[in-house]
C-alpha cells in the first residue's frame, strides 16, 4: 500500500469537525475518495500479491484499475498493512466490491484493547455496473500504544476498488468486566474474556429505521415457515418469536443481531445455530475435555445434583492443563453446576449448542472449556489421587489462575477417554478422529475374534468411496463380536445410517423422514397421530423411509454400540440398531435431532441454520426431541477415569465377551 | 497514487457532490457542482448511477414463501435455499451483484446448461402466486424456463410459466400461479433453455405468496400451464433425497476454506 503520509496528517486534523464520511461520486459517476480519508487505495499502482491481481478497464470506479481477489485458502489471504496516523482514534473502512462476496476484516494487533477485528458488510449502496459498498463499524486503533491495523480480504473471485479509511472519532478505551451480565458493559457491548467488546465489530449494521421492522418480520417468517418439527415448533418456537419482536426496538447492531442469534438459540435444536464473527479469543489456558460422569469418589465432598450428571475430566492436553487430569471433577463454574452455567449463556454465547432432548447435555460439555475461557469467573474443582483412589476437598479459584501461556495442543473433546484398537487408533493426545479406524480390539485374543470401529461421521454421498465397507467386510468375515465406538456422532446422510445397520440386523422399516417442513401447519403443535400416520403412509414407500438391516445380516454377531454425543443421522443409526437381537447400546441418550436443516448464509460468513422436518414412526409418533435411549445408560465413573479405565467400553467389552 | 493525492488536495475545498442517492429508486448523478475539479470540455455520459437499497434484500414482503427470494441469504453450496445442478450433481451457485440486480445487493446468475431450484413453503390448500424478475444477457425471455415442481413427486408434469416479452430495458417479469403442493417439497425450477442465445441470465426478487381458496387472479391463472417436467428433474430429485444432510454441515467448501490459524485459535 502506497499511502501518502501527508494525507494522513491532513485528514487527522479534519476529522473532529466532520465525523464519518462516505466515498463520494462525481457527477460523471467516477468515485472520489473522501478528502478526509486517511488511507486510500485505488489499485492504480499497486503491486499484485498472492491472491490479488489487477484488472484494467472502464469498469474501474476511479482511475483505470481495480483488483481481483481470488483465493483458495486462507494462506492466500490478501493482507494490506494500513498506515494510520500516529494517534489513538476510531476509524471506519469501506470499499466497493462486485461479482461476489468478500470476507474482509480490519484486524488490529497491539494496544491495550483485548482484540479488535472489524468485518465488512454491505451498506446497501450499489452502482448500476454491479459494484456494492461494504463497510466496517467504527474500530479503534491505539497507535500510540503500538497498535497496527491490517486489511485482510478473502474471496473466491471478487473485484475490489475504492478502498478508504476515515477517522470517525475518539478512540474507545478498554473496560474490564467480570462476566456476562455483570452490568459493566454497555447495551451495544458484550462481556467476554474479562473485557467489554464492541458488539458491532463482527456484525452487519443495524438495519436502517425504514427497513428494521420488515427485516425482523421477514426473518421471523423464515422461522415460522421452515423451522423444526412437532416438538420444537410446540415448545421452542413461540418463545423465540417473542424474542424476535424485541429486535424492533434495538438501538445498536449488537442488540439487533444478538437478539436474532438469541432467538435462534432459544429454538434449542441440535442443527439450529447462528454463526458469525462474534468470536473472541479465550483467556486462560484450559486444554481440558469434560464429559458427563458419575463422581463416585467425591459425592461425600460435593453431592450430585438431583437432575444433572456430574462433570468429570475425560482427557487433557500435555501442557498448561492446570494440573487437571482424567477423573478430576468440575463441580461448579461461577457457583453454578457446569451444565447450568452453559445454559445461563444463552443470550450471549454464539457457540451455544444443545441437543433437542432436554435430558441430553453432552453438547454443552463438549463446548464448556471454550465458555469457561470467555465467561468463567471462578471454577470449583475436586482433584483426586489415583494412587490413593481418593479425592481432596473442593477448591475454588479464579479463572485468572489459569496459565496465560497458550499450550500447543488443545485436544479434541470426543467423549472418548481412551481408544481400544490393538493397532491404528486415532492420536491419543490430540483425539481427532479422521475417517474410520477399525481392527482387532486391544488386549483380546485372535481366537476371541473381537473387533472394534471408531468413527464420527455417518456419511455416504453416493459419489465418494464407501469409507465403512472395508470394516464391514472384515467384521463379516472374521469377527465374533464388535464394539462400535460412536461416542462422537456428527451425523451425515440417511443412506449411511441405513448402510451401517446392514451387517447387524434383519430388514425393517422403522419410520420415515417428513422431508423439509414446507407445508404450512402440517407439522406442529396441532399435528395429531392421524396426521402423522398419513405422512408416514405417504412416505414409507419412498426414499424418505428409514429401511434398516439386510437379508444377509449376521444376526449372531454380538455387537455393542457406544454412544455419548450423537445427533441427526447419528440418531437414526442407533435407532436402527436398537432392539435388534445381539445388539446392545451402551452410554448416553442421543440428541433427538431427527431432522434435516436449511442453511441461510448472509454476508461475512454470518449464517443461520434452521432445522426443518421430523421423523415419524410407524405408530404415528414423532421422534424429534426424543433421543434414542441406550440399553444401558452408563456414565464414566470417576474411580475408573482416575486409573485409566474406560467405564463404558469395559462394560461393553464384558457384554460382548459373555452376553451378560 | 501521489498524483491523485495532489488532485485531492487541490480539490479539498471544492466538494464533489454525491451522486444522487435515493432509497430504492435508481438515480442519475446530480448536476455538476459549482466548483468542479476540472471542467469538462464536452458533455460526458455518466459512467454509472448510484442508489441505496436495503442490504438485506426485498424484505417488504415478509410472507414470501420462498426460503430466500432475494438471494441475500444464500451461499454458494451446502443445503441452501437455492441449489444449482450441473450434469453430475450439485454445482456451485453463481451470483451477480449491486445495481445489476433487481433488489438488494446479490442475485442469481444462470449460465448455459444450468438448472437451479429454490425451495418454497406451501399453504395446505389454495394456490400460490409467483413472480420473478429476470434479465437475459444477449438473449430473450424465452431463454429462461420457469417451472413449479414438487421434488417429492415422481411425476412427469410441472407447472410452467410462459415467457413474457422483454420490456424496453430487456427485462422479463415472469408471473403465474400454481396449486398448492401440501405434503410435498415445492420448488421453483429455473433452467436455461437448450437453444438459448443468452450468455447468462440474471434472476432476482422471486416472490411467492399464498392465495386463499381458489382466489388466484384470472390473469395469473392464465399465465401458467401444465407441462412436462424438466428432463433433469428425476435425477435432481433423487440426488437431493440421497444427499439430504442429517448432520453437521460440511466444514469446508466453496467460500468455506479450511479454517485459518486465527479461526482455530478462536474455536478453542
Amino acid at each position: 500500500m502506497r499511502l501518502s503520509p501527508v494525507l494522513g496528517t491532513i485528514a487527522a486534523g479534519l476529522f473532529l469537525q466532520t465525523g464519518a464520511r462516505a466515498l463520494e461520486f462525481a457527477p460523471d459517476g467516477t468515485l472520489v475518495f473522501h478528502r478526509e480519508a486517511v488511507v486510500t487505495e485505488g489499485f492504480e499502482s499497486f503491486t499484485p500479491q498472492g491472491g490479488l491481481s489487477l484488472r484494467e478497464g472502464p469498469e474501474a470506479l476511479e482511475g483505470t484499475r481495480y483488483a481481483l481477489v481470488r483465493a483458495d485458502s486462507f494462506e492466500q489471504l490478501v493482507k494490506l498493512p494500513l498506515n494510520l496516523p500516529n494517534r489513538d482514534a476510531a476509524y471506519q473502512a469501506r470499499m466497493f466490491v462486485r461479482k461476489n462476496r468478500v470476507l474482509a476484516d480490519v484486524d488490529v494487533e497491539g494496544g491495550s484493547l483485548s482484540e479488535v477485528s472489524a468485518r465488512f458488510y454491505p451498506t446497501g449502496r450499489v452502482t448500476s455496473d454491479g459494484w456494492y459498498e461494504v463497510e466496517t463499524a467504527p474500530f479503534t486503533v491505539q497507535a500510540t500504544k503500538g497498535a497496527k491495523a491490517t486489511l485482510s480480504i478473502f474471496a473466491s473471485g471478487a473485484e475490489v476498488d475504492g478502498f478508504e479509511v476515515s477517522m470517525t472519532g475518539e478512540a474507545r478505551e478498554l473496560r474490564a468486566c467480570a462476566t456476562h451480565g455483570d452490568g459493566v458493559c454497555g447495551a451495544h457491548e458484550f462481556c467476554a474474556a474479562r473485557a467489554c467488546h464492541d458488539g458491532a465489530l463482527g456484525l452487519p449494521p443495524l438495519p436502517k429505521a425504514e427497513h428494521r421492522d420488515s427485516v425482523v418480520d421477514y426473518l421471523k417468517r423464515r422461522l415460522e415457515l421452515f423451522f423444526g418439527g412437532r416438538y420444537t415448533r410446540n415448545l421452542s418456537l413461540p418463545g423465540a418469536l417473542v424474542t424476535m419482536d424485541r429486535m424492533k426496538a434495538a438501538t445498536s447492531a449488537w442488540e439487533f443481531w444478538n437478539g436474532f442469534a438469541t432467538a435462534v438459540r432459544q429454538l434449542r435444536d441440535w442443527h439450529t445455530k447462528m454463526e458469525g464473527a462474534v468470536t473472541v479469543s479465550g483467556r486462560g489456558a484450559l486444554p481440558v475435555c469434560f464429559v458427563e460422569g458419575n463422581a463416585d469418589l467425591s459425592h461425600h465432598l460435593a453431592p450430585a445434583a438431583s437432575s444433572l450428571p456430574d462433570v468429570l475430566v475425560s482427557h487433557v492436553g500435555p501442557e498448561q492443563n492446570f494440573g487437571l487430569k482424567a477423573g478430576d471433577r468440575l463441580v461448579a463454574v461461577n457457583g453454578m453446576h457446569p451444565i447450568a452455567f452453559m445454559e445461563s449463556l444463552e443470550t450471549v454465547n454464539w457457540d451455544t449448542w444443545r441437543a433437542n432432548d432436554p435430558q441430553v447435555h453432552a453438547e454443552k460439555l463438549e463446548n464448556i472449556r471454550k465458555a469457561i475461557r470467555r465467561w468463567g469467573k471462578e471454577l470449583t474443582v475436586i482433584r483426586c489421587d489415583a494412587a490413593k483412589t481418593s479425592c481432596s476437598a473442593p477448591e475454588t479459584f479464579p479463572v485468572t489462575a489459569l496459565s496465560d501461556t497458550e499450550p500447543t495442543v488443545y485436544p479434541n473433546c470426543d467423549h472418548r477417554p481412551q481408544y481400544h484398537l490393538a493397532n491404528g487408533n486415532p492420536d491419543a493426545v490430540e483425539h481427532y478422529v479422521q475417517g474410520v479406524h477399525y481392527g482387532p480390539l486391544a488386549n483380546t485374543t485372535e481366537a476371541e475374534g473381537l473387533y472394534g470401529m471408531i468413527w464420527d461421521d455417518v456419511m455416504l454421498d453416493g459419489t465418494s468411496a464407501n469409507p465403512y465397507e472395508a470394516a464391514m467386510s472384515t467384521f463379516r468375515a472374521k469377527a465374533s463380536g464388535v464394539i462400535l465406538d460412536h461416542r462422537t456422532g456428527n451425523g451425515g446422510t440417511e443412506p449411511a445410517a441405513e448402510y451401517l445397520t446392514e451387517l447387524f440386523r434383519s430388514p425393517a422399516t422403522l419410520g420415515a423422514s417428513t422431508g423439509f417442513n414446507f407445508t404450512i401447519g402440517l407439522i406442529g403443535p396441532s399435528t395429531t397421530v392421524k396426521d402423522a400416520l398419513a405422512i408416514f403412509t405417504a412416505r414409507k414407500g419412498t426414499e424418505d423411509a428409514f429401511v434398516v438391516g439386510s437379508d444377509t445380516a449376521r444376526q449372531n454377531l454380538r455387537t455393542a454400540l457406544l454412544l455419548a454425543r450423537d445427533g441427526s443421522a447419528s440418531d437414526w443409526f442407533p435407532l436402527g440398531m436398537r432392539g435388534a437381537p445381539n445388539v446392545r447400546l451402551f452410554g448416553r441418550r442421543t440428541a433427538g435431532a431427527f431432522s434435516s436443516y436449511i442453511s441461510f448464509d448472509y454476508y461475512g460468513m454470518m449464517n443461520f441454520r434452521l432445522a426443518s422436518g421430523d421423523f415419524i414412526e410407524p405408530d404415528g409418533s414423532t421422534q424429534l426431541g426424543h433421543g434414542v435411549r441406550p440399553d444401558e445408560d452408563l456414565l464414566p465413573r470417576q474411580s475408573d477415569l482416575l486409573v485409566g479405565r474406560d467405564t463404558v467400553y469395559e462394560r461393553a467389552l464384558a457384554w460382548v465377551r459373555t452376553g451378560n | 497514487m501521489r498524483a491523485r493525492f495532489s488532485l485531492l488536495l487541490a480539490a479539498s475545498s471544492a466538494l464533489f457532490l454525491l451522486a444522487a442517492c435515493t432509497d430504492g429508486t435508481p438515480a442519475a448523478p446530480s448536476a455538476a457542482p459549482a466548483e468542479a475539479p476540472a471542467a469538462p470540455t464536452e458533455t460526458v455520459a455518466a459512467r454509472r448511477t448510484v442508489e441505496v437499497r436495503n442490504p438485506f434484500g426485498n424484505t417488504a414482503v415478509a410472507d414470501n414463501l420462498m426460503a430466500d427470494g432475494d438471494f441475500e441469504l444464500t451461499g454458494r453450496y451446502d443445503q441452501q435455499p437455492w441449489l444449482a445442478f450441473g450434469q453430475g450433481g450439485q454445482s456451485v451457485l453463481n451470483f451477480e451483484t449491486g445495481g445489476r440486480c433487481r433488489s438488494g445487493v446479490r442475485c442469481l446468475v444462470l449460465g448455459p446448461d444450468e438448472a437451479v431450484l429454490g425451495w418454497m413453503a406451501t399453504p395446505a390448500a389454495g394456490k400460490i402466486t409467483i413472480a420473478l424478475w429476470a434479465r437475459p444477457v444477449g438473449g430473450s425471455c424465452k431463454d429462461l424456463i420457469v417451472r413449479i415442481v414438487d421434488m417429492d413427486k415422481d411425476s412427469n408434469t410441472a407447472v410452467g410459466f410462459p415467457a413474457p416479452a422483454e420490456d424496453e430495458r430487456g427485462e422479463c417479469f415472469f408471473e403465474g400461479s400454481a396449486a398448492s403442493l401440501p405434503g410435498g417439497s415445492p420448488a421453483v425450477w429455473l433452467e436455461v433453455a437448450g437453444n438459448a442465445k443468452a450468455k447468462s441470465i440474471v434472476v432476482d426478487d422471486v416472490v411467492a405468496l399464498p392465495v386463499a381458496g381458489n382466489g388466484a387472479s384470472l390473469r395469473s391463472l392464465a399465465l401458467s400451464f401444465a407441462t412436462r417436467a424438466p428432463a433433469r428433474l428425476p435425477f435432481v430429485a433423487d440426488w437431493v433425497k440421497r444427499n439430504r444432510r442429517f448432520g453437521l454441515p460440511p466444514k469446508t467448501g466453496p467460500e468455506i476454506p479450511a479454517p485459518s490459524a486465527k479461526q482455530r485459535r478462536l474455536e478453542r
